[in-house]
């Protein structure tokens, strides 16, 4: 949008009274060669958590709405939040913004908090019912990577020889994690992505090719019990992280050497390649991206390793003796969501307003540029707190 | 020179070009401005004087009234509150003859606490024995303070400059910067006759009895009333140096004119634009601004209307119980001498509401009409008021 009045002598200019609306006839927007553009972005927080949580939008959700809506943004993208809001490293909260003010939002608090609501219903979609997939393995990443199978409509079957769901974090300890959270988060997540649980199963190695035989898609976890360990090279290997797609019936998961074994800190990460590897197989089966329910492509998060452990060497395990970190109570996760800035997410604070020197950016329900008096300072930018609007090149 | 500047900042420029030796003031928006640049021009030592710090405007005239008895040619700026804690002291100023100029930046009074422009301020201090001069543009303020140190020394009274709030206070407008040497033509150094000083001791402001305080008073208006010549006499002077023209009254198309409107300050410029409007539309309308209120150029104003129908005042004040101030002294200025012509007085822009062509052009329907926006209390019809 370019503006119509332009003044290019002092002859163009109109005869004027000294009174308050009368610039308006002065088009400056001709001076602009960078347009302010409102668009929401990634937050930081997310952008450095391994399963790309929507951080800020899960805590508007509370403060708004409660902790049930809380909840359903976060299982959108994180089915075990009681277990990540416990054991992970929390990679979000140094990245917090709210930082340079005074102190990091307590994410994991507020994200264990909203976990212990116990109202929420099954959202699965029942379109592809009729592909039926296998995931050898009830640990994390199969859980995960089952569940969002489970939410694109698929009939999931999770597979296991031992007699509990969890996989490695069976092995963490009870100071740790609670067992009874654990079973209550898997509970959770195999109701609402309507999974079909068989565990106890006898003799899987032999049954192998059975199963293959009976489902379309067999998916192999490595943070099973019995698959921890498995590091035979084989055709079917596919590593959600490097692979583009899914390109065999049976999947078989690896892992980069830094996730092996099983590091309750990082179970961030097996959520997310567990969603990655999700998609993948989604694509394979639909052959149509478009279709696959708005699921966040997040490869660009997975993939971001931000924390570096060496191999074999468990994630601090002194966090491991003790006792368990005390539960906040609610006053306390209220106080701490009202801090966060919701970064990325214009919520429309009218800070921009406040310092446009031209009185071009109006309000309704978003933000609105005047792009005739514009003049492309880009005051705007540099004063949005939550990185909402950009200076974007004007020429093509 | 050429430069662009506001209003404020051209107040400070012109009492620096008619070199001031005293500079007392305290300050108070919207004319901060005006005593911060001075102060600066004097901290440089781009001006000889002195600049005195005050604890209030009160201390801040008494101070120049001090100075100008001495003989020193003698500033300050004020606006609203500040002119109003004054009040006392004006009429000393003027009753002891001193020819102090003065910047009043035209703000509302409290409460409730307002900026911006309105006239009440300076229109309440009308009885003082001040000279007040309304400007409409950024180099009017710059000439008028020139012109003002040359009228209130030839006539021995105070000249009190009145520029809008923030429509001419803090509005950057270019203008022309009269040069130095020729300021100083104009306004030679300032030389008393009779003045306070060490080595010739006379007395000042003694008591008075009624024998001679009816004299002293009726000298005051007597002079007073001849400054509206004496400033024409002074901007002709001012027009020959400098080419530009700031008489008492401004006008536009009023000879053929059949409604002609009145107003002072920047709003004249909205008014004489909005002129232009009407006549396109075919109604015969001309302007009249007003930029001497004291003394009040009766006799221009009653040329002026001679012949026309109707007359719109703008007042950006009012008096309460009785009307806009302007339209008060317009009606007394035609009492008797031109009988047939209605005067419609409009009470608006108060407060800093925007006055603009638009607003008159609907004030000027309404006169026509007989209805409008705009709703009538006593003899005042009010603009911009709720329902």
């Amino acid at each position: 949008m370019q503006p119509k009045n332009t003044i290019n002598c002092l002859a163009d200019m109109p005869v004027m009274p000294l009174t308050i609306g009368t610039m308006e006839w002065n088009q400056t927007g001709t001076w602009r060669y960078l347009t302010p553009t409102a668009s929401n972005k990634i937050p930081p927080c997310r952008a450095d958590c391994p399963a790309g949580m929507p951080i800020p939008d899960f805590i508007n959700a509370l403060k708004s709405k409660g902790d049930t809506e809380a909840l359903a943004v976060i299982m959108r993208q994180n089915p075990l939040p009681g277990l990540t809001g416990r054991l992970c490293y929390h990679p979000c909260q140094p990245k917090c913004i709210r930082r340079t003010y005074d102190d990091s939002i307590q994410i994991q608090r507020i994200e264990r908090y909203v976990s212990n609501c116990d109202r929420l219903e099954s959202n699965a979609i029942d379109e592809n019912g009729s592909v039926k997939i296998a995931v050898f393995g009830a640990g994390p990443l199969g859980l995960a990577c089952a569940y969002f199978l489970g939410l694109n409509g698929f009939g999931v079957s999770v597979i296991d020889a031992a007699q509990e769901a969890g996989g490695a974090l069976l092995k963490v300890p009870v100071e740790k994690l609670d067992p009874k959270v654990r079973v209550k988060e898997i509970d959770r997540m195999v109701s609402i992505a309507g999974l079909n649980l068989n565990l106890g199963q006898t003799d899987l190695a032999g049954r192998m090719t059975t199963i293959e035989n009976d489902y379309d898609i067999v998916v192999v976890d490595p943070t099973s019990v019995e698959h921890a360990e498995q590091k035979t090279l084989n055709p079917d290997n596919f590593d959600p992280l490097s692979s583009t797609s899914v390109v065999t019936k049976k999947v078989v998961i690896t892992l980069p050497g830094k996730l092996l074994p099983f590091k309750p800190a990082m179970i961030a990460h097996y959520i997310g390649i567990g969603h990655l590897a999700a998609n993948h197989i989604s694509d394979f089966i639909k052959k149509d991206p478009a279709l696959s329910c708005g699921l966040t492509d997040l490869k660009e998060h997975v993939a971001k390793e931000r924390v570096k452990l060496d191999d074999g060497v468990s994630a601090g395990s002194g966090l491991l003796k003790g006792s368990r970190e005390k539960e906040w109570s609610e006053e306390q996760v209220m106080m701490e969501a009202e801090r966060c800035l919701s970064c990325g997410t214009c919520n429309v604070c009218g800070q921009c307003v406040q310092y446009c020197p031209e009185a071009s950016i109006q309000i309704h329900d978003s933000l609105k540029f005047d792009l005739f008096h514009c003049k492309g300072c880009g005051i705007c930018a540099y004063e949005c707190p939550r990185g909402v609007i950009t200076m974007e090149d004007d020429k093509p | 020179m050429k430069k662009v500047m506001m209003g404020t900042e051209a107040a400070a420029l012109a009492a620096k070009l008619a070199r001031v030796q005293v500079v007392s003031a305290y300050p108070i928006t919207p004319q901060t401005v005006t005593v911060e640049e001075l102060a600066e021009i004097i901290g440089r030592g781009d001006l000889e004087a002195k600049y005195i710090n005050v604890e209030s405007e009160h201390s801040a005239m008494a101070s120049c009234i001090g100075a100008a008895a001495t003989g020193a040619r003698a500033f300050t700026a004020t606006s609203s509150q500040g002119l109003a804690l004054m009040h006392e002291v004006l009429h000393y100023a003027s009753g002891a003859r001193m020819p102090i100029v003065m910047v009043n930046a035209n703000r509302a009074l409290t409460p409730p606490w307002n900026l911006y422009c309105d006239h009440t301020d300076s229109l309440s201090q009308r009885d003082t024995g001040w000279i007040q001069y309304y400007c409409a543009d950024v180099q009017d303020v710059m000439d008028s303070v020139i012109i003002g140190y040359r009228v209130a020394e030839s006539v021995l009274l105070p000249v009190m400059i009145n520029l809008d709030a923030f429509y001419l206070t803090h509005t950057s407008e270019l203008l022309e910067i009269p040069d130095q040497k020729e300021v100083d033509d104009f306004l030679p150094p300032y030389h008393p006759s009779e003045k306070l000083d060490v080595d010739d001791p006379r007395t000042f402001g003694n008591v008075c009895g009624s024998d001679l305080y009816s004299s002293f008073k009726f000298n005051r208006h007597k002079t007073m009333l001849n400054v509206v010549d004496r400033w024409n006499e002074a901007a002709a002077e001012f027009e020959l140096k400098f080419g530009r023209r700031h008489e008492v009254i401004e006008k536009k198309h009023t000879e053929d004119a059949d409604i002609l409107i009145i107003g002072i300050g920047t709003a004249s410029g909205a008014i004489s634009l909005s002129v232009d409007q009407l006549r396109h539309e075919g109604i015969a309308a001309g302007s009249l601004r007003l930029s001497m209120i004291r003394p009040f150029p009766v006799r221009f104003l009653q040329e002026a209307v001679g012949g026309k129908s109707k007359i719109i005042v703008v007042d950006r004040d009012v008096s309460f119980g009785a009307e806009g101030i302007i339209a008060q002294e317009v009606k007394a200025a035609l009492f008797g001498a031109s009988s047939d012509v209605e005067v419609h007085g409009f009470v608006s822009g108060i407060g800093g509401n925007d006055i603009t062509a638009d607003s008159i052009v609907q004030l000027v329907r309404q006169t026509i009409s007989g209805s409008g926006m705009a709703v009538q209390a006593g003899n005042s019809l009010w603009t911009e008021v709720l329902p």
